[in-house]
Protein backbone atom coordinates (compact mmCIF):
# COMPACT_ATOMS: atom_id res chain seq x y z
CA UNK A 1 0.00 0.00 0.00
CA UNK A 2 2.66 2.35 0.99
CA UNK A 3 4.55 1.40 -2.13
CA UNK A 4 1.69 1.98 -4.59
CA UNK A 5 1.75 5.71 -4.98
CA UNK A 6 4.13 6.65 -7.03
CA UNK A 7 5.44 9.80 -5.14
CA UNK A 8 6.35 7.27 -1.62
CA UNK A 9 8.08 4.94 -4.62
CA UNK A 10 10.46 8.22 -5.44
CA UNK A 11 10.85 8.95 -1.92
CA UNK A 12 11.80 5.67 -0.85
CA UNK A 13 14.60 5.15 -3.75
CA UNK A 14 15.94 8.15 -3.08
CA UNK A 15 16.46 8.00 0.81
CA UNK A 16 17.38 4.01 0.40
CA UNK A 17 19.94 5.78 -1.46
CA UNK A 18 21.07 8.35 0.72
CA UNK A 19 21.53 5.84 3.45
CA UNK A 20 23.30 3.50 1.69
CA UNK A 21 25.66 5.74 0.52
CA UNK A 22 26.28 7.42 4.02
CA UNK A 23 26.93 4.07 5.33
CA UNK A 24 29.84 3.46 3.01
CA UNK A 25 31.00 6.70 3.39
CA UNK A 26 31.07 6.94 7.05
CA UNK A 27 32.35 3.22 7.67
CA UNK A 28 35.13 3.72 5.07
CA UNK A 29 36.25 7.31 6.05
CA UNK A 30 35.67 7.94 9.93
CA UNK A 31 38.60 5.34 10.29
CA UNK A 32 41.82 7.17 9.49
CA UNK A 33 43.74 3.64 9.52
CA UNK A 34 41.44 3.06 6.53
CA UNK A 35 41.10 6.30 5.21
CA UNK A 36 44.70 7.49 4.65
CA UNK A 37 45.61 4.99 2.54
CA UNK A 38 42.59 4.82 0.92
CA UNK A 39 42.60 8.54 -0.09
CA UNK A 40 46.44 7.84 -1.04
CA UNK A 41 45.84 5.34 -3.27
CA UNK A 42 42.96 6.98 -4.65
CA UNK A 43 45.13 10.30 -5.43
CA UNK A 44 47.79 7.92 -7.14
CA UNK A 45 45.16 6.40 -9.41
CA UNK A 46 43.77 9.64 -10.56
CA UNK A 47 47.75 10.55 -11.41
CA UNK A 48 48.39 6.96 -13.25
CA UNK A 49 45.23 6.59 -14.88
CA UNK A 50 46.09 9.19 -18.18
CA UNK A 51 49.36 6.83 -17.99
CA UNK A 52 47.42 3.78 -17.98
CA UNK A 53 45.23 5.01 -20.61
CA UNK A 54 48.00 6.00 -23.09
CA UNK A 55 49.68 2.47 -22.43
CA UNK A 56 46.24 1.38 -23.48
CA UNK A 57 46.38 3.27 -26.69
CA UNK A 58 49.36 1.18 -27.39
CA UNK A 59 47.12 -1.86 -27.76
CA UNK A 60 48.06 -3.60 -24.02
CA UNK A 61 45.33 -4.29 -21.81
CA UNK A 62 44.62 -2.70 -19.13
CA UNK A 63 46.20 -4.85 -16.58
CA UNK A 64 49.31 -5.43 -18.43
CA UNK A 65 49.20 -2.02 -18.56
CA UNK A 66 48.90 -1.36 -14.85
CA UNK A 67 51.46 -4.04 -13.82
CA UNK A 68 53.66 -2.79 -15.86
CA UNK A 69 53.57 0.89 -14.60
CA UNK A 70 53.79 -0.33 -10.84
CA UNK A 71 56.69 -2.43 -12.25
CA UNK A 72 58.86 0.87 -13.29
CA UNK A 73 57.54 3.04 -10.17
CA UNK A 74 58.54 0.01 -8.00
CA UNK A 75 61.88 -0.10 -9.36
CA UNK A 76 62.03 3.70 -9.13
CA UNK A 77 61.12 4.18 -5.48
CA UNK A 78 63.08 0.78 -4.68
CA UNK A 79 66.58 1.63 -5.52
CA UNK A 80 66.54 4.48 -3.53
CA UNK A 81 65.09 2.98 -0.56
CA UNK A 82 67.66 -0.23 -0.22
CA UNK A 83 70.25 2.35 -0.31
CA UNK A 84 67.82 4.63 2.62
CA UNK A 85 67.06 2.19 4.73
CA UNK A 86 70.66 1.05 5.86
CA UNK A 87 71.38 4.94 6.10
CA UNK A 88 68.51 5.46 8.25
CA UNK A 89 69.75 2.84 10.56
CA UNK A 90 72.46 4.07 11.07
CA UNK A 91 72.21 7.32 11.31
CA UNK A 92 69.32 6.96 14.12
CA UNK A 93 72.10 4.98 15.68
CA UNK A 94 74.09 8.59 15.85
CA UNK A 95 70.92 9.94 17.21
CA UNK A 96 72.10 10.43 20.13
CA UNK A 97 75.45 12.14 19.10
CA UNK A 98 73.19 14.85 17.23
CA UNK A 99 71.65 16.29 19.75
CA UNK A 100 74.38 17.25 21.99
CA UNK A 101 75.69 18.66 18.80
CA UNK A 102 73.22 20.78 17.80
CA UNK A 103 72.15 21.81 21.38
CA UNK A 104 76.14 22.83 21.96
CA UNK A 105 76.04 24.62 18.76
CA UNK A 106 72.86 26.38 19.22
CA UNK A 107 74.26 27.13 22.79
CA UNK A 108 77.04 28.69 20.90
CA UNK A 109 75.73 31.17 18.50
CA UNK A 110 73.14 32.55 21.12
CA UNK A 111 76.39 33.92 22.96
CA UNK A 112 77.67 35.07 20.00
CA UNK A 113 74.63 36.85 19.33
CA UNK A 114 74.64 37.52 23.20
CA UNK A 115 77.99 39.63 22.88
CA UNK A 116 76.94 40.83 19.61
CA UNK A 117 73.61 42.96 21.14
CA UNK A 118 75.36 43.55 24.26
CA UNK A 119 78.63 45.27 22.69
CA UNK A 120 75.80 47.25 20.40
CA UNK A 121 73.26 48.53 22.67
CA UNK A 122 74.27 47.63 26.36
CA UNK A 123 71.34 45.46 26.77
CA UNK A 124 71.75 41.80 27.94
CA UNK A 125 69.01 39.25 26.78
CA UNK A 126 67.80 36.89 29.12
CA UNK A 127 68.87 33.40 28.32
CA UNK A 128 66.07 31.26 30.45
CA UNK A 129 63.78 31.30 26.98
CA UNK A 130 66.88 29.23 24.84
CA UNK A 131 67.44 26.89 27.74
CA UNK A 132 64.05 25.79 28.25
CA UNK A 133 63.71 25.41 24.78
CA UNK A 134 66.56 23.17 24.33
CA UNK A 135 64.93 21.37 27.10
CA UNK A 136 62.26 20.71 25.45
CA UNK A 137 64.05 19.74 22.26
CA UNK A 138 65.76 16.92 24.71
CA UNK A 139 61.93 15.94 25.95
CA UNK A 140 60.82 15.42 22.10
CA UNK A 141 63.54 13.42 20.68
CA UNK A 142 63.60 11.28 23.86
CA UNK A 143 59.46 10.23 23.21
CA UNK A 144 60.20 10.54 19.17
CA UNK A 145 62.30 7.69 19.61
CA UNK A 146 60.17 5.66 21.50
CA UNK A 147 57.43 6.16 18.83
CA UNK A 148 59.28 5.25 16.41
CA UNK A 149 58.08 1.76 16.01
CA UNK A 150 54.69 3.19 15.86
CA UNK A 151 55.93 4.93 13.23
CA UNK A 152 57.32 2.15 11.38
CA UNK A 153 54.15 -0.40 11.79
CA UNK A 154 52.23 2.57 10.22
CA UNK A 155 54.28 2.85 7.19
CA UNK A 156 54.48 -0.84 6.68
CA UNK A 157 50.89 -1.19 6.44
CA UNK A 158 50.48 1.87 4.33
CA UNK A 159 53.75 0.06 1.78
CA UNK A 160 51.58 -3.05 1.49
CA UNK A 161 48.11 -1.48 1.30
CA UNK A 162 48.59 1.76 -0.79
CA UNK A 163 49.66 -0.16 -3.96
CA UNK A 164 46.68 -2.89 -3.46
CA UNK A 165 44.09 -0.34 -3.33
CA UNK A 166 45.59 1.69 -5.95
CA UNK A 167 45.90 -1.27 -8.24
CA UNK A 168 42.01 -2.14 -7.55
CA UNK A 169 41.40 1.26 -7.68
CA UNK A 170 42.73 1.68 -11.31
CA UNK A 171 41.26 -1.50 -12.74
CA UNK A 172 37.70 -1.37 -11.36
CA UNK A 173 36.81 2.16 -10.87
CA UNK A 174 34.56 1.67 -14.39
CA UNK A 175 32.99 -1.16 -13.20
CA UNK A 176 32.38 0.18 -9.78
CA UNK A 177 30.83 3.37 -11.49
CA UNK A 178 28.12 1.53 -13.30
CA UNK A 179 27.13 -0.76 -10.35
CA UNK A 180 26.42 3.12 -8.35
CA UNK A 181 24.89 3.96 -11.38
CA UNK A 182 22.91 1.47 -11.95
CA UNK A 183 20.86 1.27 -8.54
CA UNK A 184 20.28 5.57 -8.68
CA UNK A 185 16.72 6.79 -8.67
CA UNK A 186 16.16 7.91 -11.93
CA UNK A 187 14.64 11.92 -10.32
CA UNK A 188 18.48 12.34 -9.29
CA UNK A 189 20.54 10.38 -11.70
CA UNK A 190 21.55 12.69 -14.72
CA UNK A 191 22.42 15.71 -12.35
CA UNK A 192 24.35 13.05 -9.90
CA UNK A 193 26.33 11.11 -12.90
CA UNK A 194 27.20 14.92 -14.44
CA UNK A 195 28.46 15.94 -10.40
CA UNK A 196 30.85 12.68 -9.90
CA UNK A 197 31.88 13.16 -13.23
CA UNK A 198 33.22 16.18 -12.74
CA UNK A 199 34.07 16.24 -9.40
CA UNK A 200 36.34 13.28 -10.41
CA UNK A 201 38.06 15.18 -13.32
CA UNK A 202 38.98 17.99 -11.38
CA UNK A 203 40.30 15.95 -8.62
CA UNK A 204 42.25 14.47 -11.46
CA UNK A 205 43.42 17.13 -12.93
CA UNK A 206 44.96 19.20 -9.94
CA UNK A 207 46.20 16.06 -8.83
CA UNK A 208 48.14 15.09 -12.28
CA UNK A 209 49.74 18.93 -12.28
CA UNK A 210 50.62 18.59 -8.91
CA UNK A 211 52.48 15.35 -10.10
CA UNK A 212 54.25 17.26 -13.21
CA UNK A 213 55.05 19.82 -10.56
CA UNK A 214 56.49 17.17 -7.91
CA UNK A 215 58.08 15.58 -10.85
CA UNK A 216 60.13 19.10 -12.04
CA UNK A 217 60.98 20.14 -8.42
CA UNK A 218 62.58 16.86 -7.51
CA UNK A 219 64.42 16.78 -11.33
CA UNK A 220 66.00 19.86 -10.76
CA UNK A 221 66.56 19.59 -7.62
CA UNK A 222 68.55 16.41 -8.24
CA UNK A 223 70.00 17.22 -11.07
CA UNK A 224 71.98 20.22 -8.78
CA UNK A 225 72.51 18.31 -6.31
CA UNK A 226 74.26 15.92 -8.56
CA UNK A 227 76.12 18.57 -10.04
CA UNK A 228 76.88 19.88 -6.61
CA UNK A 229 78.35 16.22 -6.06
CA UNK A 230 76.64 15.78 -2.63
CA UNK A 231 76.02 12.33 -0.94
CA UNK A 232 71.97 10.82 -1.25
CA UNK A 233 71.76 13.46 -4.18
CA UNK A 234 68.65 10.94 -5.72
CA UNK A 235 67.08 10.53 -2.59
CA UNK A 236 67.07 14.03 -1.44
CA UNK A 237 65.51 15.27 -4.72
CA UNK A 238 62.94 12.29 -4.10
CA UNK A 239 61.98 13.88 -0.75
CA UNK A 240 61.80 17.29 -2.00
CA UNK A 241 59.70 16.56 -5.21
CA UNK A 242 57.16 14.66 -2.90
CA UNK A 243 56.84 17.07 -0.08
CA UNK A 244 55.80 20.13 -2.68
CA UNK A 245 53.12 18.27 -2.99
CA UNK A 246 51.59 19.28 0.17
CA UNK A 247 50.14 23.15 0.31
CA UNK A 248 52.17 25.69 2.22
CA UNK A 249 54.74 23.74 4.11
CA UNK A 250 55.64 21.51 1.62
CA UNK A 251 58.92 23.22 -0.01
CA UNK A 252 60.06 23.98 3.88
CA UNK A 253 59.42 20.06 4.82
CA UNK A 254 61.62 18.93 2.00
CA UNK A 255 64.91 21.47 2.99
CA UNK A 256 65.39 20.07 6.48
CA UNK A 257 66.60 16.56 5.43
CA UNK A 258 69.06 18.46 3.19
CA UNK A 259 70.00 21.00 5.86
CA UNK A 260 70.36 18.25 8.49
CA UNK A 261 72.43 16.52 6.23
CA UNK A 262 74.44 19.32 5.40
CA UNK A 263 74.90 20.49 8.83
CA UNK A 264 76.19 16.92 9.99
CA UNK A 265 78.62 16.35 6.78
CA UNK A 266 80.25 20.31 5.63
CA UNK A 267 79.08 22.57 9.13
CA UNK A 268 77.12 25.18 8.48
CA UNK A 269 78.74 27.90 7.20
CA UNK A 270 80.55 26.02 4.39
CA UNK A 271 80.09 27.14 1.24
CA UNK A 272 78.38 23.96 -0.31
CA UNK A 273 75.77 24.63 2.77
CA UNK A 274 74.88 27.74 0.98
CA UNK A 275 74.79 26.32 -2.33
CA UNK A 276 72.68 23.57 -1.16
CA UNK A 277 70.32 26.28 0.03
CA UNK A 278 70.24 28.31 -2.91
CA UNK A 279 69.73 25.41 -5.05
CA UNK A 280 66.45 25.06 -2.75
CA UNK A 281 65.59 28.39 -3.37
CA UNK A 282 65.87 28.39 -6.98
CA UNK A 283 64.52 25.14 -7.77
CA UNK A 284 60.90 27.02 -5.25
CA UNK A 285 61.55 29.82 -7.28
CA UNK A 286 61.22 28.37 -10.63
CA UNK A 287 58.18 26.29 -9.19
CA UNK A 288 56.36 29.25 -8.46
CA UNK A 289 56.92 31.90 -11.41
CA UNK A 290 57.03 29.25 -14.32
CA UNK A 291 55.58 26.08 -13.38
CA UNK A 292 52.42 27.15 -11.13
CA UNK A 293 51.26 29.79 -14.24
CA UNK A 294 50.93 27.59 -16.77
CA UNK A 295 49.32 24.69 -14.92
CA UNK A 296 46.89 27.31 -13.62
CA UNK A 297 44.30 26.77 -15.80
CA UNK A 298 44.28 23.24 -13.90
CA UNK A 299 44.38 24.50 -10.34
CA UNK A 300 41.04 25.69 -9.05
CA UNK A 301 39.72 29.12 -8.75
CA UNK A 302 39.42 29.22 -4.92
CA UNK A 303 39.94 32.76 -2.28
CA UNK A 304 43.27 32.22 -0.38
CA UNK A 305 41.18 32.52 3.02
CA UNK A 306 39.34 29.04 2.22
CA UNK A 307 42.24 27.58 1.08
CA UNK A 308 44.01 28.53 4.17
CA UNK A 309 41.44 27.15 6.04
CA UNK A 310 40.63 23.76 4.63
CA UNK A 311 44.55 23.30 4.62
CA UNK A 312 44.14 23.49 8.35
CA UNK A 313 40.70 21.32 8.37
CA UNK A 314 42.54 18.69 6.41
CA UNK A 315 45.55 18.47 8.63
CA UNK A 316 43.52 18.04 11.56
CA UNK A 317 41.32 15.02 10.53
CA UNK A 318 44.17 13.51 8.16
CA UNK A 319 46.85 14.71 9.02
CA UNK A 320 49.20 15.36 6.10
CA UNK A 321 47.33 13.62 3.40
CA UNK A 322 44.37 15.48 4.61
CA UNK A 323 46.47 19.06 4.23
CA UNK A 324 47.30 17.56 0.27
CA UNK A 325 43.70 16.54 -0.44
CA UNK A 326 42.15 19.43 0.77
CA UNK A 327 42.53 21.87 -2.13
CA UNK A 328 40.58 19.99 -4.48
CA UNK A 329 37.68 18.38 -2.31
CA UNK A 330 36.98 21.78 -1.33
CA UNK A 331 37.14 22.58 -5.02
CA UNK A 332 34.79 20.24 -5.79
CA UNK A 333 32.74 20.48 -3.05
CA UNK A 334 32.27 24.22 -4.25
CA UNK A 335 31.12 22.91 -7.34
CA UNK A 336 28.76 20.65 -6.32
CA UNK A 337 27.14 23.64 -3.99
CA UNK A 338 27.13 25.84 -7.31
CA UNK A 339 25.10 22.76 -9.18
CA UNK A 340 22.65 22.57 -6.21
CA UNK A 341 21.81 26.63 -5.96
CA UNK A 342 21.50 26.60 -9.95
CA UNK A 343 19.15 24.16 -9.71
CA UNK A 344 17.17 25.31 -7.02
CA UNK A 345 17.51 29.34 -7.76
CA UNK A 346 17.22 28.90 -11.62
CA UNK A 347 14.02 30.49 -12.68
CA UNK A 348 11.74 27.88 -14.90
CA UNK A 349 9.10 27.65 -16.98
CA UNK A 350 7.05 24.64 -15.11
CA UNK B 1 9.99 -18.03 -21.68
CA UNK B 2 7.25 -17.45 -19.21
CA UNK B 3 4.67 -18.64 -21.60
CA UNK B 4 6.32 -21.89 -22.77
CA UNK B 5 6.83 -22.87 -18.96
CA UNK B 6 3.11 -22.29 -18.34
CA UNK B 7 2.54 -24.18 -21.56
CA UNK B 8 4.41 -27.19 -20.52
CA UNK B 9 2.90 -26.86 -17.38
CA UNK B 10 -1.13 -27.43 -18.59
CA UNK B 11 0.40 -30.00 -21.11
CA UNK B 12 2.13 -31.88 -18.49
CA UNK B 13 -0.53 -31.78 -16.26
CA UNK B 14 -2.66 -33.94 -18.87
CA UNK B 15 -0.48 -36.23 -19.63
CA UNK B 16 2.26 -37.46 -16.99
CA UNK B 17 3.33 -35.91 -14.15
CA UNK B 18 7.15 -37.97 -14.27
CA UNK B 19 8.08 -36.02 -17.36
CA UNK B 20 7.02 -32.15 -15.63
CA UNK B 21 10.16 -32.38 -13.14
CA UNK B 22 12.53 -32.84 -16.11
CA UNK B 23 11.01 -30.08 -18.37
CA UNK B 24 10.81 -27.24 -15.44
CA UNK B 25 14.60 -27.99 -14.85
CA UNK B 26 14.91 -27.12 -18.56
CA UNK B 27 12.42 -23.50 -19.27
CA UNK B 28 13.00 -22.83 -15.07
CA UNK B 29 16.26 -22.22 -15.71
CA UNK B 30 15.96 -20.68 -19.41
CA UNK B 31 13.71 -18.24 -17.54
CA UNK B 32 15.68 -17.04 -14.69
CA UNK B 33 18.78 -17.02 -17.09
CA UNK B 34 16.76 -14.26 -19.46
CA UNK B 35 15.95 -12.75 -16.23
CA UNK B 36 19.04 -12.31 -14.58
CA UNK B 37 20.13 -8.47 -16.03
CA UNK B 38 23.72 -9.48 -16.36
CA UNK B 39 23.57 -12.44 -18.51
CA UNK B 40 25.45 -12.84 -21.14
CA UNK B 41 22.36 -12.74 -23.50
CA UNK B 42 21.58 -9.35 -22.07
CA UNK B 43 24.92 -8.08 -22.84
CA UNK B 44 24.60 -8.82 -26.54
CA UNK B 45 21.10 -8.10 -26.72
CA UNK B 46 22.10 -3.70 -26.57
CA UNK B 47 24.38 -4.40 -29.91
CA UNK B 48 21.63 -5.89 -31.51
CA UNK B 49 19.22 -3.52 -30.49
CA UNK B 50 21.64 -0.66 -31.80
CA UNK B 51 21.85 -2.47 -35.39
CA UNK B 52 18.24 -1.26 -35.96
CA UNK B 53 18.08 2.36 -34.94
CA UNK B 54 18.56 4.33 -38.25
CA UNK B 55 20.33 6.54 -37.04
CA UNK B 56 23.43 4.28 -36.36
CA UNK B 57 23.58 2.64 -39.36
CA UNK B 58 27.36 3.91 -40.44
CA UNK B 59 28.45 1.76 -37.47
CA UNK B 60 29.95 -1.42 -37.43
CA UNK B 61 29.20 -4.53 -35.68
CA UNK B 62 32.43 -3.81 -33.30
CA UNK B 63 31.76 -0.59 -33.12
CA UNK B 64 28.49 -1.16 -32.02
CA UNK B 65 29.55 -3.53 -29.65
CA UNK B 66 31.69 -0.99 -27.94
CA UNK B 67 29.55 1.81 -28.41
CA UNK B 68 26.94 -0.66 -26.18
CA UNK B 69 29.49 -0.55 -23.43
CA UNK B 70 29.03 3.11 -22.82
CA UNK B 71 25.68 3.14 -22.47
CA UNK B 72 23.51 2.75 -19.83
CA UNK B 73 20.03 0.51 -19.09
CA UNK B 74 17.34 2.91 -17.62
CA UNK B 75 13.86 1.32 -15.94
CA UNK B 76 11.22 3.58 -16.09
CA UNK B 77 7.74 2.61 -14.38
CA UNK B 78 4.09 3.68 -16.04
CA UNK B 79 3.29 7.71 -15.63
CA UNK B 80 7.36 8.19 -14.65
CA UNK B 81 8.71 11.48 -15.61
CA UNK B 82 11.99 10.88 -17.88
CA UNK B 83 12.62 14.96 -17.81
CA UNK B 84 10.98 17.81 -17.28
CA UNK B 85 11.15 20.92 -19.66
CA UNK B 86 13.29 23.78 -18.44
CA UNK B 87 15.36 20.86 -16.67
CA UNK B 88 19.55 20.58 -17.00
CA UNK B 89 20.00 17.81 -18.93
CA UNK B 90 23.07 15.96 -19.93
CA UNK B 91 21.59 12.60 -21.81
CA UNK B 92 20.73 11.24 -25.06
CA UNK B 93 17.77 8.28 -24.64
CA UNK B 94 16.82 5.25 -27.07
CA UNK B 95 13.55 3.61 -26.21
CA UNK B 96 14.53 -0.07 -25.68
CA UNK B 97 11.09 -0.98 -24.94
CA UNK B 98 7.84 1.08 -24.42
CA UNK B 99 6.15 4.51 -25.37
CA UNK B 100 7.28 7.72 -24.45
CA UNK B 101 5.25 10.71 -25.08
CA UNK B 102 6.80 14.19 -25.26
CA UNK B 103 5.15 17.74 -24.40
CA UNK B 104 5.15 20.97 -23.60
CA UNK B 105 4.20 22.33 -20.35
CA UNK B 106 1.95 25.04 -20.71
CA UNK B 107 3.24 28.03 -18.45
CA UNK B 108 2.18 27.00 -15.12
CA UNK B 109 -0.30 24.17 -15.02
CA UNK B 110 0.50 20.46 -15.97
CA UNK B 111 -3.35 20.30 -16.66
CA UNK B 112 -2.89 21.03 -20.45
CA UNK B 113 -0.16 19.23 -22.20
CA UNK B 114 0.43 20.12 -25.33
CA UNK B 115 1.59 16.11 -26.74
CA UNK B 116 3.21 16.46 -29.79
CA UNK B 117 5.16 13.87 -30.31
CA UNK B 118 4.93 9.86 -29.45
CA UNK B 119 7.99 7.59 -29.89
CA UNK B 120 8.43 4.22 -29.80
CA UNK B 121 10.63 1.56 -29.79
CA UNK B 122 13.92 2.62 -31.65
CA UNK B 123 12.78 6.21 -31.33
CA UNK B 124 15.63 8.44 -29.90
CA UNK B 125 15.26 11.52 -28.07
CA UNK B 126 17.01 14.65 -25.81
CA UNK B 127 19.98 14.50 -29.00
CA UNK B 128 20.87 17.96 -28.06
CA UNK B 129 21.84 17.76 -24.23
CA UNK B 130 24.66 15.38 -25.19
CA UNK B 131 25.95 18.49 -28.01
CA UNK B 132 24.95 21.76 -25.70
CA UNK B 133 26.90 22.84 -22.42
CA UNK B 134 24.23 24.01 -19.66
CA UNK B 135 21.62 22.40 -22.25
CA UNK B 136 18.02 22.79 -20.82
CA UNK B 137 15.48 20.48 -22.27
CA UNK B 138 13.05 21.58 -24.62
CA UNK B 139 10.03 19.19 -23.56
CA UNK B 140 8.49 17.18 -21.04
CA UNK B 141 9.56 13.40 -21.79
CA UNK B 142 6.64 11.11 -19.60
CA UNK B 143 6.88 7.19 -19.97
CA UNK B 144 3.13 6.35 -21.01
CA UNK B 145 3.75 2.64 -20.18
CA UNK B 146 6.65 0.98 -18.47
CA UNK B 147 9.64 1.70 -20.60
CA UNK B 148 13.55 0.75 -20.39
CA UNK B 149 15.79 3.08 -21.82
CA UNK B 150 19.08 2.86 -23.17
CA UNK B 151 21.00 6.01 -22.37
CA UNK B 152 24.51 7.53 -23.40
CA UNK B 153 25.08 11.10 -21.27
CA UNK B 154 28.37 13.51 -21.77
CA UNK B 155 30.88 12.07 -19.10
CA UNK B 156 30.13 8.58 -21.55
CA UNK B 157 31.05 10.60 -24.54
CA UNK B 158 34.01 12.44 -22.65
CA UNK B 159 35.13 8.78 -21.79
CA UNK B 160 34.90 7.38 -25.57
CA UNK B 161 36.50 10.42 -27.33
CA UNK B 162 39.52 10.09 -24.83
CA UNK B 163 39.41 6.33 -25.40
CA UNK B 164 38.00 5.43 -28.76
CA UNK B 165 37.66 8.61 -30.65
CA UNK B 166 36.72 6.97 -34.14
CA UNK B 167 33.33 5.82 -32.57
CA UNK B 168 33.04 9.29 -30.53
CA UNK B 169 33.82 10.25 -33.60
CA UNK B 170 31.35 8.64 -35.61
CA UNK B 171 28.32 9.20 -33.04
CA UNK B 172 28.85 12.77 -33.30
CA UNK B 173 28.91 12.40 -36.83
CA UNK B 174 25.10 10.62 -36.86
CA UNK B 175 23.77 13.60 -34.45
CA UNK B 176 24.56 16.23 -36.17
CA UNK B 177 23.10 14.71 -39.66
CA UNK B 178 20.17 14.44 -37.17
CA UNK B 179 20.25 18.25 -36.26
CA UNK B 180 21.17 18.97 -39.41
CA UNK B 181 18.05 17.57 -40.91
CA UNK B 182 15.90 18.67 -38.44
CA UNK B 183 17.41 22.30 -38.59
CA UNK B 184 16.48 22.66 -42.23
CA UNK B 185 13.04 21.23 -41.95
CA UNK B 186 12.51 24.39 -39.31
CA UNK B 187 14.54 26.48 -41.76
CA UNK B 188 11.78 26.04 -44.24
CA UNK B 189 8.84 25.82 -42.45
CA UNK B 190 10.11 29.47 -40.57
CA UNK B 191 10.43 31.18 -43.86
CA UNK B 192 7.05 29.91 -45.46
CA UNK B 193 5.51 31.16 -42.23
CA UNK B 194 7.80 34.32 -42.43
CA UNK B 195 5.48 34.66 -46.16
CA UNK B 196 2.80 33.78 -44.54
CA UNK B 197 2.23 36.37 -42.21
CA UNK B 198 3.66 39.31 -44.93
CA UNK B 199 0.57 38.09 -47.07
CA UNK B 200 -1.76 38.18 -43.90
CA UNK B 201 -0.11 41.43 -42.55
CA UNK B 202 -0.39 43.08 -46.20
CA UNK B 203 -4.08 41.78 -46.62
CA UNK B 204 -4.74 43.41 -43.13
CA UNK B 205 -3.31 46.51 -44.44
CA UNK B 206 -5.26 46.62 -47.65
CA UNK B 207 -8.25 46.09 -45.43
CA UNK B 208 -7.67 48.73 -43.09
CA UNK B 209 -6.98 51.75 -45.63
Amino acid sequence: MILSNRKNITKIQLVFFVVVIALFCSLVLALPRISIPLSLAYILSLALTPIVESLMSLKLTKTQAIVLIFTVLAVLIGLPMFKLIPLLSAESQNFHNVIPRIESYIIQQFQFIREFVKLRTGHEIGDAYVYQGLEELQNWSASFVVRIPNYLANIMEWIFLVPFFTFFIIRDSESFKRTLLSFTPNVIFERFYYVIHVFNRQLGNYFFAKFVEAVIVGGIITIGLLLLDIKYAVILGFIAGLTNIVPYVGPFLGVIPAIVLGMLEYGMTSPTMGAVVTLYAIANVVDIFFVFPFLVSKIVNLHPMIVAVSVIVGSHYMGITGMVISIPVVAAIKLIITEIYNEIYTERSR
Amino acid sequence: MASSYEKEIREAGKDKKVELAKKIDLSMMKYLWMANPLSRARKHSIPKFLRNVELLKNFSDNELRILAKYMHNRKFAEGEIVFREGEVGIGFYFIYSGIIELSHDDLGTEISNEKFLILEEFGYFGELALLQEGNQRTATALARNKCELVGIFKPDLDNLIVRHPVIAAKLIQSISIALADRLYFLTNEASKMHKRIKQLEARHDSQQS
